[in-house]
């Protein structure tokens, strides 16, 4: 049941990435547009109006793919109508419960639409059941549902949190230590369940007209990109820790983390997880605690992107080399110098347990 | 065996494609038959056909997300494992993947 929860919420990030990355590249391009060339092109204007659009449509689609994961096709209109009103509430007194409220959207619409599917109906009923029926009353349910309590529970909840993250945020003393917390997450598993949890919580913020999202946002990037850059110099500079195979690899993972694909680190950290990574998430909280701690903001995503829209160009370079200057040195210290090719790889053979199922 | 096997990450670029090699370097050092599909950032890649999936002994799903197209498999032996432990002990997973069914057929 709850692996079941996380794979449907780790559904809907996936299937709401592609979204998030139009709305926040296009919020940059057009932003950078408007700071340095023209504050008053209407194609370019009408455009960053648009993608504000799409950004209010994040939690639907995010819903409606976690409802796809638990109930399959059936599923996504009504979690997508669930997801919408997260973002949009309907009724004047009641906030908009966002991404928190989209999750809780999403669940229900899965859970709905499966359980009405096993409802039985008489033979001749059946197509209609499937076309009208299930999309109409579990549609009806989500909306009564999201419009009323949730919106008056969890939108409530998710105003306090949003507000109470401006003024984390506004207060250095303690905005370093979330930037730190959040990009520490980042660098842990690169790109895994730990990784997809501070980025969801970066998302979770993101479309708040108070501009938040970008802060948080911009906290994560040493921990997206530390990772990878740090393996890569670390491997070139320090070549005699680094096997021959790591040291071919440094290049592309440099690349990968110039452009924000933590996962490149991976086989480094396989090779060496405790030296590896924790060099790794030392260097991206020092990363991220600048930061946050200064309160730099970017709408830009997935590494290098981010930069041109950071609303402190120098401080965010400044944060990513100190990170990554850390993790290099502390690799380099603590690695021991690389002993004859053995085959480490086998010795987790034992604790490998799944079930075979039908 | 005959092995049949789906891959999928959240962001479906990077562990999706690294689960997918291990698998397929993993069974052909066994001297395996093995198709990997991927679900990743653009879809479906490399689908497993019908056919595929009646010769096939065992469906591995390394997944972190829903499937597209699961009820292909309806009636096809499976087992469920982390995508990370397709990456790093793919070869483990395939040795006890070959154990495990034998002891369901005695």
């Amino acid at each position: 049941m709850l692996k079941k929860l996380q794979q449907a919420l780790m559904t809907g990030v996936s299937y709401m990435l592609p979204f998030i990355v139009i709305a926040g590249m296009t919020i940059a391009v057009t932003g950078m547009w408007t700071q340095y060339i023209n504050p008053d092109t209407v194609a370019i204007n009408t455009l960053n109006g648009f993608a504000w659009t799409i950004m209010d449509l994040i939690p639907a689609i995010f819903a409606a793919y976690v409802a796809y994961a638990i109930g399959d096709k059936a599923a996504i209109a009504p979690g997508f109508v669930g997801g919408y009103i997260a973002s949009q509430p309907l009724i004047e007194g009641t906030a908009a419960s966002g991404f928190l409220g989209a999750m809780v959207a999403g669940v229900i619409a899965g859970y709905l639409v499966a359980y009405s599917k096993k409802i039985k109906v008489p033979e001749f009923l059946e197509s209609i059941k499937k076309t009208l029926f299930i999309p109409v009353i579990t549609g009806w349910i989500v909306y009564v549902l999201m419009t009323y309590p949730v919106a008056m529970t969890i939108g409530e909840l998710n105003e306090f949190i949003i507000n109470n993250l401006i003024t984390l945020s506004e207060a250095p003393q303690y905005a370093f230590l979330l930037g730190a917390i959040l990009s520490a997450m980042c660098a842990f598993d690169m790109g895994g369940p730990l990784n997809k949890i501070a980025i969801t919580f970066v998302f979770a913020v993101w479309n708040d007209p108070s501009g938040i999202g970008f802060v948080v946002n911009a906290a994560v990037f040493p921990g997206i990109m530390v990772p990878a850059l740090s393996v890569g110099i670390a491997a070139l500079i320090a070549k005699s820790k680094f096997s021959d195979e790591e040291i071919k690899m440094a290049p592309p993972s440099i690349l990968s983390g110039i452009v924000g694909i933590t996962e490149a680190t991976l086989p480094y950290a396989f090779q060496d997880p405790i030296r590896v990574i924790g060099s790794n998430m030392i260097g991206a909280a020092v990363g991220g605690a600048i930061m946050m701690g200064y309160g730099v903001s970017t709408s830009g995503v997935s590494g290098i992107f981010g930069l041109p829209m950071a609303s402190n160009i120098f401080m965010f370079i400044l944060s990513i080399v100190v990170g990554v200057g850390i993790s290099v040195l502390l690799q380099i210290t603590l690695k021991k110098r690389k002993q004859p090719t053995s085959s480490s790889e086998e010795k987790n053979d034992d604790d490998l347990d799944f079930e075979i199922t039908i | 065996m005959n092995i049949i096997a789906i891959t999928a990450c959240p962001t479906g670029v990077a562990h999706t494609f690294m689960a997918k090699k291990a698998l397929e370097n993993a069974a052909l050092k066994l001297g395996h038959n093995i198709k990997v599909e991927t679900q990743g950032a653009t879809g479906i890649e490399n689908e497993i056909t019908e056919e595929e999936v009646k010769k096939a002994d065992i469906l591995i799903l390394a997944v972190e997300v829903g499937i597209a197209k699961k009820e292909r498999f309806e009636t096809i032996k499976k087992v469920n494992i982390p995508i990370a432990t397709a990456i790093k002990s793919a070869e483990a997973l395939i040795r006890k993947t070959e154990e495990k069914l034998k002891d369901t057929q005695k």
